[in-house]
């Protein structure tokens, strides 16, 4: 039988604390075979478990360029997250996936690119922006502004300064006013501000963005008042979900479910949507 | 299409395809309520003219209330998984109402499009639904307002309907249908002739509320998502669920571990739009965050989203909700009203 809810056996290679209450793991398929089979695209997610306490939603974080591994990162919040976060190298979880639509990244080939990442959100966008930049030459100019609440709360530490010291990306990183530490170096700000005075030209760019939702909705305005059209701006939905496959109907918003339809969206297929998300 | 006599009663007809050693599956009082289940005897179950309509719909025989479907066991850094398998078995649904079969109709489009979910599509497969036209109503009934009657055949594998001399005609809608006709022959003469068309099913599609315009409903839903009167309409919601659990359309599950030492099972169970956590955020947000928000969700689904979708109503007016809300809360009535709210 095809059991569309069976996980495939995945094991813990790798674990990293990001954040006080966030975790990164590199996973690989414990049987060879799917390991091999195994592809997903940037913006694509999965049903991650932990075995007797259940599933959890996740995009896979790492870039579909980098082969033989995948990684999540999650904060813990929950059931699911509290026991993954007690899971240690060597442990073995549950993986469905990959679901859901991905970046258009077809699109985007030729154009600048400029990432806005809130807090977790930027895990789906790393794996967009490892992805363009192992094929650097593709894209054009390529801005990545990333914000958190405070210092600590600031994921992938030793990326951001591999951004930051790259002649190839323009990176800027800010803070919640409040959350910047004496050492700091970034801009205190609320991210979309950040971007409203980063202004980029939305001439010949796609804007991607991905963080809490009351970061998206001010982004997106912010992005509409610099020029950008609503086909120019990708965002993610990252609703509840539990099958991930289009039935349980959780993360059902009018006639779309995020998980297949979405959870990438332009912002001109949002404003179609009712605003229940 | 094939039409039949029957040469008995109900009960002689279940009694024969029992002694062909079918699993029968009837309506039958399980204390006082009446439920579908499997019978062992014929004369446990109800006799068609005997009730409206089962208080749970047929739904769970597909899409049971909980199920494993996945087996799983971990000791250390050991872990196994195993399919959980549907039962194969073959059904006999029987006595079911037209509004249940063809809600069979309705869901099958979501439990196989693009993924296929083989746990309901097996047991799908392997049940024939053996309908029996209505014989009465009550006021919560409005399956006329969604496109069906109290004697469609949409879903039935077979129909039956009595005619005015009280003889029960079959009409045997699928190959499943004759199947079972086939295996218990000698009770059935084929009948050649134009059947009448029965003026009790007239009467009572005539009887039931007058029909809602789906129509116009959907075009008022197309236009007010943001419609104060959600808040009027929805004030007086409980958010129980008992709406959506006992819906023969509703379809929305939760995905659970249950475990026992170092064993445990993933089931799938039944969930419902109706619940604040059911769309609420691991960061706190939560979209339908009050329930007048809810309510619209399962309006809109029902009579937009799922026809947007697959063009079909999420609906097939068994008035079951209706009956149930302790709150008389009555999607036929509140849809009704809706729409009237625009012309005025």
């Amino acid at each position: 039988m095809n059991n569309i809810y069976k996980p495939y056996l995945a094991k813990i290679d790798e674990v990293r604390q990001e954040t006080p209450d966030t975790k990164t793991f590199r996973l690989s398929f414990t049987d060879p075979e799917e390991a091999e089979k195994f592809s997903f695209k940037a913006g694509q997610f999965g049903e991650y478990s932990s075995f007797g306490d259940g599933e959890s939603t996740f995009c896979i974080a790492s870039s579909p360029t980098r082969k033989g591994y995948i990684e999540c990162s999650f904060k813990v919040v929950g059931k699911v997250t509290n026991a993954l976060k007690n899971k240690d190298v060597g442990d073995v979880i549950g993986f469905r996936g990959p679901y859901g639509n991905s970046f258009p990244i077809e699109d985007m080939r030729g154009k600048n690119l400029i990432f806005v990442g809130g807090g977790i959100g930027l895990a789906p966008l790393r794996s967009l922006i490892w992805n363009c930049l192992d094929l650097r030459q593709e894209f054009g100019r390529i801005t990545i502004l990333y914000g958190a609440r405070s210092v600590s709360d600031l994921c992938y530490k030793d990326e951001l300064k591999e951004w930051e010291e790259r002649s190839d990306v323009d990176f800027v990183k800010t803070v919640d006013p409040g959350g910047e530490t004496s050492d700091w170096d970034g801009k205190i700000g609320f991210v979309p501000t950040v971007l409203k005075e980063l202004a980029p030209e939305p001439e010949n760019t796609v804007a991607i963005t991905c963080g809490p939702p009351i970061m998206i909705k001010f982004v997106l305005a912010n992005l509409s008042e610099l020029g950008f059209k609503p086909e120019q701006v990708v965002t993610t939905l990252e609703n509840r979900m539990k099958c991930g496959l289009g039935k349980c109907g959780r993360c059902n918003v009018g006639k779309t479910y995020v998980c297949i339809d979405g959870p990438v969206f332009t912002a001109r297929e949002l404003e179609a949507l009712p605003v229940d998300f | 299409m094939k039409i039949y006599k029957l040469k008995t009663g109900y009960t002689e007809f279940l009694g024969a395809l029992l002694q062909k050693g079918k699993n029968v599956i009837a309506p039958r009082f399980a204390g006082r309520t009446l439920l579908f289940g499997k019978i062992d005897k014929a004369e446990e179950a109800v006799l068609p003219e005997k009730y409206i309509n089962t208080v749970r719909s047929a739904k769970e025989f597909m899409f049971p209330v909980t199920e494993a479907v996945v087996e799983f066991s971990f000791r250390n850094k050991d872990v196994k998984i195993h399919d959980a398998h549907p039962e194969e078995d073959e059904k006999l649904i029987v006595g079911l109402r037209p509004c249940d079969a063809a809600a069979f109709t309705i869901t099958d489009d979501i439990f196989n499009y693009e993924y296929k979910d083989e746990f309901y599509l097996t047991r799908r497969r392997n049940a024939a639904l053996i309908t029996f036209a209505c014989e009465s109503i009550d006021e919560a009934c409005f399956c006329t307002s969604v496109g069906l009657k109290p004697d469609s055949i949409q879903g039935s594998d077979i129909l039956f309907k009595k005619n005015s001399a009280g003889t029960y005609i079959a009409y045997v809608n699928s190959e499943k249908g004759q199947k079972v006709i086939d295996s218990v022959k000698e009770l059935f003469e084929e009948v050649i002739e134009v059947v009448e068309d029965i003026p009790l099913y007239r009467d009572l599609e005539n009887k039931m509320r007058s029909p809602l315009d789906t129509v116009k409903i959907k075009e008022w839903l197309d236009k007010n998502f943001e419609s104060p009167l959600w808040d009027e309409y929805s004030s007086r919601c409980l958010g129980c669920g008992s709406c959506a659990y006992l819906c023969p359309t509703c379809h929305c599950f939760d995905i659970v571990d249950e475990t026992k030492y170092s064993q445990g099972l993933r089931r799938k169970n039944w969930d419902a739009c109706q619940f604040p956590l059911f769309t609420l955020h691991a960061s706190g947000h939560n979209p339908r965050e009050v329930q007048s928000k809810r309510y619209r969700q399962r309006v809109m689904h029902k009579f937009k989203y799922y026809s947007d979708r697959f063009n079909k109503t999420l609906c097939t007016g068994c008035g079951r909700c209706v009956r149930s809300c302790p709150v008389n809360l009555d999607i036929y009535q509140v849809v009704s009203e809706l729409t009237k709210e625009e012309t005025a």
